[in-house]
């Protein structure tokens, strides 16, 4: 492979991994992402893999987020084992037990989830643009203790989120595919009464 | 005093001195001059023994810095955005305020000895959950490897799959309050939810150079939150001090300018010339160069109300001045030599009387008042060398109509003193004695330390609405606990503090380390638990292959769990505890191991107290009691002081004029004070150190007013005027104290005032009598000798 092939190679894979330097910043991006999103119930299939630095493979899940963009959602993973994850405005709670000191980390789902991104932009900065083939958005911490946390976010979708990338220091990385959402004029009563149900 | 009154050898002296004082003075600007504002450093050191002090102090440190800033939304549920946008906005904000330092709630402790410790530090809820039900924490790791785990650290849950450590650090975490963004939190334990953003001043908060800067920044913040819809609470110690050195500073601006506009328009409309005012301000102001300079070399360092309370007390110097000047007054034969020969006795034997006075206050152990002493009998020996060597220049035998005038009426109103012929003095006499008497039993003392600090209303509101939303306020007492040994210690906290629960003292949460810190034979029963229910049963290796971890991870747990046998040391455990628990933790040396027990807050100190005198090895602490204590008991002797000076002066004024006649002398300081007492008690201002700080002032001043008329003749006009002019000048600088929001400046006021007052009003007693002969020698022969 001659040199010049290998550099456009190169290229194209910065391009591809580093969507902050694929495209010039949007401004109206945020609002653009809020708007796209015009239903307010729905649901939606994912799959997941969590890469760990210290271990070759990834811990691979799926299951259906059900959302509704007034109350949070349910992020409900059936394979390869089952549990609930509720996401509130107060916090998380996993598996009908409140998750200590969430609330933070529940906003940054919901708002990642059901595509309010502009509510983070006190806590991130961010760079991202439109495409013809969808939108895409790099977050990173601006504050520190949040960066020990979560060292960047990265976003794309086109009606709603399509793909998350969450890298977390050492190397560990939080990658999250969804198809199309579907949207639902009423959550189902079983996840309703999750979502609406107190923790223990 | 022949070698007093000659000139060139006065001058002499004061040039040298002078000299002398520039050159000092130099050497301390070269090397820096210190000047000290903490309130504290005034103080004596703590009667309590060391390791008390030291236990105080530990517990207290940095508490005088910490600020607490609540954001309180007005809307009633503000989303996530309105809220971590107003906490980045105070955040940078205070940033750019430079006044702060980064400051943590709740800090984390020293993760590597926590860690290792793990499998010992059983919360008791992890503790039932492995012995009864750990797949169900097995569960929840798995639930996190393989969810959303945006926030956690994935690979501890590898590491730790129990979640040991979060579990029990998740146990410190004080409840209602969670992290928001920088150090701001987001508390909800009020029915309001509210942004709470702990604040480090980087200055001591009783530095008055930033009490403006911090109020000033304050007032911007609560304009900025206000427009974002919120309302800003401020607590904590630097929003007390910042708002008195402001309002001490407001007062020094307001009643300075309206004595010195008062002084100035007496002076000038007696004497119609600004020589007087140039020759008072000289001596004082060359008095008050010395006292510092001096001082500042003894102590090396001044503190801001040592200068205060020293300038007032060398202003008493004003009277030697006014004394010199009024002396030829209408008098066309007058020279300053005369005039010097004149008021030397009188000034003299009242410089000497003064220091002596406030030499004693060397004697107490507050360093304040050792220095106000040095300061003020330095100021005072250089103002009464001044008089001699500088005001011959600046006299003259002239003095307004007005002046004239207020001289006769004066003249006349000491002539006629005490205005009731002598069958008729007794009984209005007896009455005046005997409401003095009684003014003197309702006289209250109080010596709480918060008098030194009086808060408005609406600063104790904002601070209790700040601390409404922590978690972390405490009461300043608290208890000490001691043993042996570290097992020992555990053992008798546990004791206490369940006597302390059962009791019926009102005292809000309790925190001891004993309530977190499980006992070395728990930890081996925690340790064992795992081993069996977790690793024995080879439950974690199956998980482990469940979820598809290779061996050598599995084996890599095991061998940090056999390598964690060691149960970890209170002492240890202790040190490497987050604040504020590793306040608490005192320590162990070869008198054994400590530890405190802190309250949320006291409402019934006395029988806290007693519960601890219960206990062998328990010691109920009050900081703020103690001062108090202190301060009482130096009251106590500073009241004897006084009692013993005046009786000194007493004695040596009778052995310079004899009993009668100095008895006749010390009689008007003594009714002055007596009569600046009795009207505290009357009006219910509160006897303390400070209003024995006045009395003294009153001794002094009222000292020369009886000395002059004694030696002068209470029918020489210069006299009277020159008296009612000190005494005048003198109300007119400290009278308006009386009108301080502050209680101690108040207080030094209202007796200064009525002190001065009630010794004009009676000063012609000196003469009285005893002067007779001299008394038809006005105006231009003088008795004094």
């Amino acid at each position: 492979m001659n040199v010049r092939l290998r550099t456009w190679l190169l290229f194209l894979l910065v391009s591809y991994t580093s969507p902050s330097l694929a495209c010039s910043q949007d401004p109206e991006l945020l609002d653009y992402i809020h708007q796209t999103v015009n239903v307010s119930v729905w649901q939606v299939v994912f799959t997941q893999e969590n890469h760990l630095s210290a271990l070759s493979r990834p811990f691979k899940s799926s299951g259906i987020v059900y959302v509704d963009r007034t109350r949070g959602f349910v992020w409900r993973t059936q394979q390869p084992f089952t549990s609930d994850l509720v996401v509130r405005e107060g916090g998380l709670e996993m598996n009908g037990t409140a998750v200590a000191s969430s609330r933070l980390v529940a906003e940054l789902l919901r708002a990642l989830v059901a595509g309010e991104v502009q509510s983070l932009t006190t806590l991130f900065d961010w760079h991202g643009c439109r495409a013809d083939d969808g939108w895409q958005l790099t977050l990173t911490p601006k504050d520190a203790q949040l960066a020990e946390r979560i060292v960047q976010i990265e976003a794309r979708g086109r009606e709603s989120v399509q793909e998350l990338i969450v890298s977390q220091p050492g190397n560990n990385t939080m990658h999250v595919q969804f198809e199309p959402h579907q949207p639902l004029e009423q959550l189902p009563d079983a996840i309703l009464h999750i979502l609406n149900a107190p923790a223990d | 005093m022949h070698l007093l009154t000659n000139r060139n050898l006065a001058i002499t002296a004061w040039v040298l001195l002078v000299g002398l004082l520039v050159a000092l003075a130099w050497t301390q600007l070269a090397a820096g001059l210190v000047l000290r504002a903490d309130v504290l450093t005034l103080l004596p050191s703590s009667q309590q023994d060391l390791r008390t002090q030291q236990a105080i102090d530990h517990l207290s440190a940095d508490f005088e810095r910490q600020l607490l800033i609540a954001l309180v939304p007005r809307s009633d549920s503000p989303n996530f955005a309105e809220l971590s946008q107003a906490a980045n906005q105070l955040q940078t904000s205070s940033d750019a305020s430079k006044l702060f330092e980064p400051q943590k709630m709740h800090s984390t402790p020293d993760a590597s000895t926590w860690r290792n410790a793990r499998f010992q530090l059983l919360d008791e809820k992890t503790r039932e959950l492995i012995a009864n039900n750990p797949e169900r924490l097995l569960q929840d790791a798995q639930a996190q490897l393989f969810g959303l785990a945006v926030g956690s650290v994935t690979y501890d849950v590898l590491q730790d799959p129990l979640q040991l450590e979060r579990r029990y650090l998740d146990t410190f975490a004080p409840s209602g309050i969670e992290p928001l963004s920088g150090s701001a939190f987001l508390s909800t334990r009020d029915a309001t939810q509210a942004i709470i953003t702990p604040l480090r001043l980087r200055s001591s908060a009783f530095d008055a150079k930033r009490a403006e800067a911090l109020l000033g920044w304050l007032e911007q913040a609560r304009v900025k939150a206000a427009e974002s819809n919120f309302t800003l609470a401020a607590g904590g110690v630097p929003l007390f001090a910042a708002a008195a050195a402001v309002q001490a500073r407001k007062e020094v601006a307001t009643f300075g300018l309206l004595s010195i506009v008062g002084v100035i328009a007496l002076l000038v409309g007696v004497f119609a010339s600004i020589r007087p005012i140039v020759g008072t301000v000289l001596c004082i102001g060359t008095g008050a160069f010395a006292g510092f300079v001096c001082t500042h070399a003894a102590f090396g360092e001044v503190h801001l109300l040592t200068l205060v309370f020293g300038v007032s007390l060398v202003g008493i110097s004003v009277d030697y001045a006014l004394h010199f000047l009024c002396d030829g007054i209408n008098d066309e034969n007058w020279s300053p030599a005369q005039g010097i020969r004149s008021v030397a006795p009188g000034i003299t034997l009242a410089v000497l009387s003064s220091i002596a006075a406030f030499m004693s206050f060397l004697g107490t152990p507050f360093p304040g008042l050792q220095q106000v002493a040095v300061f003020s009998a330095v100021g005072l020996a250089f103002a009464w060398l001044t008089v001699f060597a500088i005001l011959p220049w600046l006299a003259r035998n002239r003095v307004s109509s007005f002046g004239l005038m207020l001289r006769a009426g004066l003249a006349r109103w000491a002539q006629n003193w005490p205005f009731v012929s002598p069958r008729l003095r007794i009984a209005p006499g007896l009455v005046l004695l005997g409401l003095i008497a009684i003014g003197l039993t309702t006289l209250r003392p109080n010596d709480d330390i918060r008098l030194l600090q009086s808060a408005e209303p609406s600063i104790v509101n904002e601070d209790a609405t700040a601390r409404r939303f922590v978690p972390y306020s405490r009461a300043s007492q608290f208890f000490i606990v001691n043993a042996a040994s570290e097992a020992e210690l555990i053992s008798a906290e546990t004791e206490f503090v369940a006597a302390l629960k059962s009791s019926s003292a009102r005292t809000g949460s309790i925190w001891a380390l004993s309530s977190m810190y499980p006992t070395i034979t728990d930890q081996t029963n925690h340790y064992e638990l795992i081993q069996r229910s977790i690793y024995e049963s080879g439950l974690l290796a199956a998980w482990y292959q469940s979820i598809g971890v290779p061996p050598e991870q599995v084996a890599q747990n095991k061998q940090a769990f056999d390598a964690a046998q060691e149960a970890i040391s209170l002492d240890r455990w202790g040190q490497s505890a987050p604040e504020p628990w590793q306040r608490q933790w005192l320590g162990c040396d070869d008198e054994g191991c400590r530890t405190t027990v802190t309250l949320e807050s006291v409402t019934d100190a006395t029988e806290l107290e007693a519960l601890a005198d219960r206990f062998s090895n328990v010691a109920w602490i009050d900081p703020v009691g103690n001062i108090t204590d202190v301060l009482a008991r130096y009251r106590a002797l500073a009241t004897q002081a006084l009692a013993l000076v005046y009786v000194g002066i007493a004695c040596l004024l009778m052995l310079l004029f004899g009993p009668g006649r100095g008895l006749r002398i010390v009689a008007v300081p003594g009714f002055a004070v007596c009569t600046a007492l009795a009207a505290c008690g009357f009006l219910g201002v509160p006897f303390s150190l400070f209003t024995l700080l006045a009395a003294m002032v009153v001794i002094g001043i009222s000292l020369d007013f009886s000395l002059f008329y004694h030696l002068h003749g209470r029918r020489r006009p210069n006299t009277a005027l020159a008296i009612a002019l000190s005494a005048t000048t003198t109300v007119l600088a400290f009278g308006m104290l009386s009108f301080s929001s502050t209680a101690v400046i108040e207080t030094f006021g209202k007796t200064l005032f009525i002190g001065i007052i009630s010794a004009f009003a009676v000063a012609p007693f000196a003469s009285y009598k005893y002067a007779a002969s001299n008394e038809n020698s006005e105006p231009k022969k003088d008795t004094a000798s």
